[in-house]
């Protein structure tokens, strides 16, 4: 049996859908990487362009929902077709969510301006890079609907949140010697808790593959 | 589990031409059970196998067995007559007979010598949902309703037997969506009383209204199980590929 014309291009734009989502993801990773060294090094010229740049990563998830919902309405999709609808929708939600948590550790480097570091960023840069891996390694397992991957890859998500406490004790410290460092601290601690964000969300993106590719619905988080 | 009907190693020829292959389905009582594959897969063939239709047909040769509440419909001294009052069907075109309203729904009670005509002709057209349509006209020609009154008064007709199971093939492929809504509430509805079984070319369909799905490719059962499952996971590639529309 053949496949109608229709159907293969209806197959071409789920493929797409793929496609999209892992542009999303590399604007949002790098999202994820510039504001954090835009707030290392001070350049608010870099903060400003993570907010700039914000509006493409709403767009392009705007046009990964509009698509989504063309296919479900003209093509009532089945199956795996189906769940990767969803999926995709639920991924595109959590990038679009990361990229925010992007933009708002750009306005801290916004808010601090020239401001000295109370403290050399040690943990929270090296959260993000963790946060990038997972992001990169679950896009591989989006790509080649591995569903193990996909589970592995929240594994990294403990070493985000161990992470994260120190970040949190060393800046509790300073504080606690320091009372003047009160308002940049509470700024650090948000970025701090911006960025173990993006590891849960990047959590959920797991949990979305491991539903597309085996329609499991597991707690990955 | 017990089933109200189950096949067995049902195999059927069209001659030479093997339309069914090795079929064991079971079908559970009250639920609604779609038949869905493409084309010339079997599955017209194999629920006209169930109140034995086929035998109207020449050179049909039927092999294995169907157990209708646990009797061999193709037994020795089955009266087949009873059997298809039992097991009422339902077909793909609305077909009313040249008669009134009254007449179609009266048909078959007047020839079992049924007593009560008139009661059995309002709960009939009730249980289809259609009396409160023609009510006021159950005199004027079946001929002159929509497709859907047609489907509906034909169902009523199936209905007025009291059958314990009701075969649908594909009751709704001449039907409007309205009046294909119309016939899936009210199988939603027959399900308290009646075990339905449905082909359809509809997944949408099938996906709405039944419990469980089988798949049929080529003669072959591919793969049967609980209707939300089969579309949000099926086990078999082949159904997978069918019900995604990616064949082969």
């Amino acid at each position: 049996m053949e496949i109608s014309p229709s159907r293969e291009k209806y197959h071409r734009q789920l493929d797409d859908l793929k496609v999209f989502t892992e542009s999303l993801a590399d604007q949002v990773s790098t999202a994820i990487e510039q504001s954090i060294t835009s707030l290392e090094e001070s350049n608010l010229d870099l903060a400003k362009d993570v907010i700039q740049r914000d509006q493409l990563v709403d767009e392009l998830n705007q046009k990964i929902e509009k698509r989504c919902t063309e296919l479900l309405v003209l093509q009532q999709p089945m199956a795996k077709d189906l769940r990767m609808i969803i999926g995709v929708l639920k991924i595109g939600i959590d990038l679009e969510r990361i990229g925010d948590l992007a933009v708002d550790v750009a306005r801290v480097t916004i808010q601090l301006r020239d401001k000295a570091r109370i403290a050399k960023l040690e943990y929270i840069p090296r959260m993000a890079d963790t946060a990038r891996k997972m992001l990169d390694q679950a896009m591989e397992a989006l790509k080649n609907d591995d569903a193990d991957l996909a589970r592995q890859t929240t594994k990294w998500d403990y070493e985000i949140d161990g992470l994260y406490v120190k970040a949190r004790d060393q800046l509790l410290k300073i504080v606690i010697e320091n009372p003047k460092f009160i308002d940049d601290a509470i700024s650090l601690l948000m970025v701090n808790r911006q960025i173990e964000r993006a590891g849960d969300h990047i959590c959920n993106i797991c949990e979305a593959i491991v539903y597309m590719v085996e329609a499991k619905r597991e707690h990955l988080n | 589990m017990s089933f109200k009907i189950e096949s067995k190693n049902l195999n059927l020829w069209y001659g030479e031409k093997q339309a069914l292959k090795n079929i064991n389905l079971g079908v559970l009582e009250n639920k609604i059970t779609a038949l869905i594959g493409p084309s010339g897969c079997g599955k017209s063939t194999y629920i006209r196998c169930l109140n034995r239709m086929n035998d109207l047909i020449d050179k049909v040769r039927v092999d294995g067995e169907v157990l209708y509440e646990g009797t061999n419909i193709y037994g020795k001294d089955v009266d087949v007559v009873e059997i298809r009052k039992r097991i009422g069907m339902v077909f793909q075109k609305p077909n009313p007979f040249p008669m009134s309203i009254y007449d179609n729904t009266a048909y078959g009670p007047r020839i079992h010598g049924a007593n009560n005509i008139d009661k059995i002709v309002e709960r009939s057209l009730k249980d289809a949902a259609l009396w409160e349509e023609v009510s006021d006209r159950l005199d004027v020609p079946a001929m002159g309703l929509s497709g859907g009154q047609q489907q509906r008064l034909c169902i009523a007709r199936t209905l007025a037997m009291r059958p314990d199971v009701i075969l649908f093939d594909e009751p709704c492929s001449a039907l409007d969506p309205i009046s294909t809504s119309k016939i899936e509430s009210l199988m939603d509805g027959l399900k308290e009383k009646y075990t339905q079984i449905i082909v359809t070319h509809n997944m949408q369909q099938a996906a709405r209204i039944s419990d469980y799905t089988a798949y049929f490719l080529l003669g072959e059962l591919i793969e049967v199980g609980e209707t939300k499952r089969l579309f949000e996971m099926p086990k078999e590639k082949s159904t997978e590929d069918y019900i995604t529309g990616r064949f082969g």
